[in-house]
């Protein structure tokens, strides 16, 4: 639809049903602009409310929803970097190192362990599986770490291990759902999405929840992990591409100049103006946002993204793949959108459901190669936000939807020349690190074959919890009232892990 | 009723009311026979005040009606009322003997008590004998205020403290005030001096232990009054020490008062005194599991998930530390605006705390001094990095009083000006990553001992200009980006 076309439609629009609504209903409108201007959900009767300064002094209406807000409490957290292995890693060849699994390895596994459970391939009797992969112990903090991710094991002594994550779901897209909205079923906002509708952007050249995908597919939930649900869609994740036009269809389309196209949003931003003034929907707000932002990012995000300005020295360190998409260049990628501001920046890379059915999820091939792919960029992010002073409000949070069984999962029955492991949902490890989460530190505990959580549990709700209370809000404060009652991130529970927090 | 029976009334109250003070020891043990009596205080005590009140309202009556004679009926009230105060008196003695009051409310409960009958024998005579209409209003009340006052003060030991106010409708409640919340039992507006012996220990002892064991008494040749006797106590060989730190399973202190309460040997001994709340126990458990002595300060102290629910519980769950501890008046909102208009970025740290963080990448505004005096005192924390701000914002840095974090990296800073950041008590985040400075200016930090973290990758600093600023703040994180 040309700009002409789109500025007669939204004429007709004014001249039927908003005609008609104005007239009829003066003193609606402004009812329902107090409510969106006055006191939100989220500051409550703050002194520092840009929206309540803008009503109070009579400023004009359009106040950009991104503009940097007020959290709830001091935020040791301004910005999020979230690496989700998608697929979910297996613990057991990672941090959770078990010996006696290594001695019970290809034996059955005793009934009593498998009564009342269920998985999501495993039938019958299982054989245990021991771990394909060697351990030490690394830093002063005497973390276990495998083989398998040699440039990770120098910096452990910056991480806080989480060794009894659990969650409510087995299935990848019902889990990845649950880990970044609350709830396994679709139609939450996200993680990212909350963080921004809290906090708002710091810049506002750039989207202030960046999503960046590599591997060989998307997140299995699709672009739902990242969305903004019930939230105005101004606070949704924008995918961004380490090649090619890092936004699709953000450059200027043929024949259409730049100069052009300025003059184009602020005619139609002026008609949308008009109307939020008749119809105050922040939907509304969030359309002209996003064509201002998007006018903007057309010089901000190519110079963001273009990671070969960066000095030979860091691609190297990063291991670089220029041209490609890889996790590399996304972790690279990442540390310059929190450096110019980005709030929250989801890294997803694809690959790490290791059923063992071939070769690709066999945890002795697929399994390395996924390791080999994010071990060394990994540890260049966690100390290049390190020495930059990056880390110390930078929360870097890695791991999967879910974790592995320690038995071997054989699904045909028949013999098999690769090994995996099922989906575990009772345990699992993850790590967090920066902006106050303590260092060296590791909560949590399994039994002797990594089956069962000893102590130190944390649900994905806690975790939640705690990521916003590290971004400076109670996690039952932040709500957002939809269809009749307020929402938030981790529902009706959620705990702050306070025993990570240094 | 004559003067002289009045008289005699009143020497008669004054008689009774010397013997029960000179014969009950409010800190000693309530005789077998007494202690039924001593249990019917609050029956007994409500009695007089019916009648007390009863002849004040006729006394009203009376004044309204022109009369000055008091009646037959308004005097009988009054000596009843005295009477039954007399006997309110003595039981209330003996229930103090049997103690697990609040003993700040009770000594207050306690005069009033001792006041109300001599204050009635008092109108009794003022009635009929005094000279001036004066003296019998002052007499009424006095009687009046007493009996409200006290027997408020009665009510609270019996009900806690919120109990008469809590439903005050709102209008009225200005008038009754905010009665003392649970946050004034613990004080912990110093977190960083006060010990946390001063600040939790010393609160829960006094209400609960003191008054045997310190104040003056020592039962069982325990004093809990100061930290130098509670170090210093030695127990019996048979017993554990007082405190074992880091083992509060093997503390008499701690095994005493989580004895099952019919325990012969559980303190405080039931029923002459309340057990412990759970909270105070794990308090004071907490204290001596952690080891923290006499001395360690609150905030040095790691509080466990359960600890932090219950000193929650108390109202005191966010405890502010250091810069964010500040009390200072709401920032000038027309200057924060007039500093946004020239592209800087000012945000609140935190909503209901007037803490701002400034961040933008021209330095200049920092300089509009009749501007941004106005909100110095309010800044926390200024980024500059990657913009072009020089020696001079440096100094004028030194003008911010709270900075807590200074951020200059990727900018064109030598450091030469650094000295000027001395006077920041609050600085423990200074990000110089990509800037010009060299060993020289690390000379300035020496003196910044709040320092938490320096970073200097990229910098002209050698290894022996860092190995000198490690030496000088050891506490302190120095990044090199090695």
């Amino acid at each position: 639809m040309s700009i002409q076309d789109e500025a007669r439609l939204r004429w007709a629009h004014l001249q039927t049903r908003r005609h008609f609504l104005k007239s009829f209903s003066a003193g609606v409108g402004s009812i329902a602009l107090s409510s969106i201007l006055g006191p939100g959900p989220v500051m409550g009767a703050s002194s520092g409310t840009d929206a309540l300064d803008a009503f109070a002094t009579g400023a004009p209406l359009g106040n950009d929803p991104l503009l940097p807000k007020t959290p709830h409490f001091p935020a040791k957290a301004k910005h999020v970097i979230f690496l989700h292995m998608a697929g979910a890693p297996s613990q057991h060849e990672l941090f959770d190192y078990k010996p006696l699994l290594q001695r019970l390895d290809g034996q059955q596994t005793p009934p009593s362990l498998l009564e009342g459970k269920r998985f999501a391939f495993i039938r019958g009797i299982p054989k245990l599986l021991g771990p394909q992969a060697t351990f030490k112990q690394y830093g002063e903090s005497g973390a276990w770490v495998s083989n398998h991710l040699p440039n990770f094991s120098r910096i452990v002594d910056d991480v806080t291990f989480l060794k009894a994550m659990h969650t409510d779901e087995f299935n990848h897209a019902p889990a990845q759902l649950f880990m970044y909205t609350g709830s396994p079923r679709l139609g939450r906002p996200s993680l990212g999405s909350w963080a921004l509708y809290g906090l708002g952007s710091e810049n506002q050249n750039l989207p202030g929840f960046v999503v960046l995908i590599s591997g060989a597919a998307a997140p299995s939930a699709g672009a739902s992990v990242y969305g903004s649900g019930f939230l105005p869609t101004v606070y949704q994740g924008v995918q961004c591409r380490s090649d090619g036009d890092p936004v699709l269809f953000l450059s200027d389309p043929d024949g259409v100049s730049r100069d052009m196209r300025q003059r184009s949003i602020e005619a139609i931003n002026e008609i949308n103006r008009q109307q939020y003034e008749e119809t105050p929907d922040p939907e509304i707000l969030t359309r002209i946002s996003q064509y201002e932002l998007a006018f903007r990012m057309q010089m901000s995000v190519p110079e963001a993204m273009d990671i070969h300005t960066e000095p030979e020295a860091i691609q190297t360190e990063y291991g670089v793949e220029p041209g490609k998409v890889s996790f590399a260049n996304n972790c690279l990628l990442a540390r310059r959108l929190v450096e110019r501001g980005v709030r929250f920046v989801q890294l997803f890379h694809w690959g790490w459901d290791s059923h063992g059915a071939g070769e690709s999820e066999a945890l002795t091939h697929g399994f390395v190669e996924r390791c080999k792919e994010t071990d060394q960029a990994m540890t260049a992010l966690l100390s290049d936000l390190k020495r930059r002073g990056l880390l110390d409000e930078t929360l870097v949070i890695w791991g999967g939807e879910f974790g592995r069984t320690p038995m071997l999962e054989n699904r045909t029955g028949q013999d098999n020349p690769f090994v995996g492991r099922d989906h575990q949902s009772d345990v699992y490890t993850m790590w967090m690190a920066g902006a106050g989460v303590k260092r060296g530190f590791t909560y949590g505990e399994t039994d002797e074959i990594g089956y069962q959580p000893v102590s130190g549990r944390v649900h994905v709700h806690d975790l939640q919890a705690t990521i916003l209370h590290q971004l400076g809000f109670d996690h039952e404060r932040l709500t957002f009232p939809f269809q009749g009652r307020d929402f938030r991130l981790t529902d009706v529970s959620g705990r702050v892990v306070n025993e990570i927090l240094a | 009723m004559t003067t002289r029976s009045a008289l005699w009334n009143a020497a008669a109250t004054s008689a009774a009311m010397l013997l029960i003070l000179l014969f009950v020891d409010p800190a000693g043990r309530a005789p077998e026979w007494a202690r039924f009596m001593a249990r019917q205080h609050p029956a007994i005590v409500h009695l007089p005040i019916g009648f007390l009140l009863f002849g004040g309202l006729l006394a009203a009556f009376r004044r309204w009606q022109k009369e000055d004679q008091p009646g037959r009926v308004e005097q009988a009230a009054l000596v009843l009322g005295g009477w039954g105060g007399v006997a309110a008196a003595a039981a209330g003695s003996w229930l103090i003997q049997m103690g697990g009051y609040p003993t700040d409310a009770l000594f207050w409960h306690r005069v009033l008590g001792f006041v109300i009958p001599l204050a009635a024998a008092g109108t009794v005579l003022a009635n009929v004998s005094a000279p001036t209409r004066g003296l019998r209003g002052a007499s009424w009340t006095l009687l009046v205020g007493s009996l409200i006052v006290g027997g408020h003060l009665g009510g609270e030991m019996t009900h806690g403290k919120a109990f008469a106010a809590e439903y005050t409708p709102g209008m009225l409640k200005p008038l009754v005030g905010d009665w003392p919340t649970l946050e004034t039992r613990f004080d912990l507006s110093q977190p960083e001096t006060s010990s946390v012996y001063e600040v939790i220990v010393v609160p829960i002892l006094r209400t609960n232990c003191t008054s045997c064991h310190g104040e003056g008494r020592t039962k069982g040749g325990l004093d809990l009054a100061t930290a130098d006797a509670i170090a210093a106590h030695e127990t019996d060989t048979e017993d554990d020490p007082l405190i074992t730190w880091g083992d509060a399973q093997s503390s008499l202190l701690i095994q005493r008062i989580v004895l099952p309460i019919e325990h012969p040997r559980a303190m405080p001994p039931y029923p002459d005194a309340k057990p412990l709340s759970h909270a105070d126990v794990e308090l004071l458990r907490w204290w001596v599991d952690s080891g923290a002595g006499f001395e360690k300060p609150f905030s040095a102290v790691a509080r466990p998930e359960a600890i932090e629910h219950l000193l929650g519980l108390y109202g005191l769950g966010d405890i502010l530390t250091g810069v964010f501890a500040l009390d200072l008046p709401q920032p000038d909102s027309s200057a924060i605006a007039e500093i946004k208009d020239w592209g800087v970025t000012i945000s609140y740290v935190a909503a209901d705390m007037q803490l701002l963080e400034w961040s933008g990448q021209d330095s200049s505004p920092l300089h509009e001094m009749a501007v941004t005096d106005r909100i110095k005192e309010h800044v926390v924390s200024v980024d500059l990095s990657g913009g072009n701000a020089s020696d001079a914002d440096v100094t004028r840095l030194g003008d911010f009083p709270h900075l807590a974090s200074v951020d200059l990296s990727r900018t064109a800073v030598t450091g030469s000006t650094l000295a000027h950041l001395a006077g920041l008590e609050y600085l423990t985040r200074l990000n110089l990553y990509g800037t010009r400075v060299d060993d020289a200016a690390l000379e300035h930090l020496a003196n910044l001992s709040a320092l938490e973290s320096v970073y200097l990758w990229q910098t002209n600093v050698t290894d022996e200009g860092v190995a000198r600023l490690r030496d000088a703040l050891p506490n302190a994180e120095i990044n090199f980006g090695e």
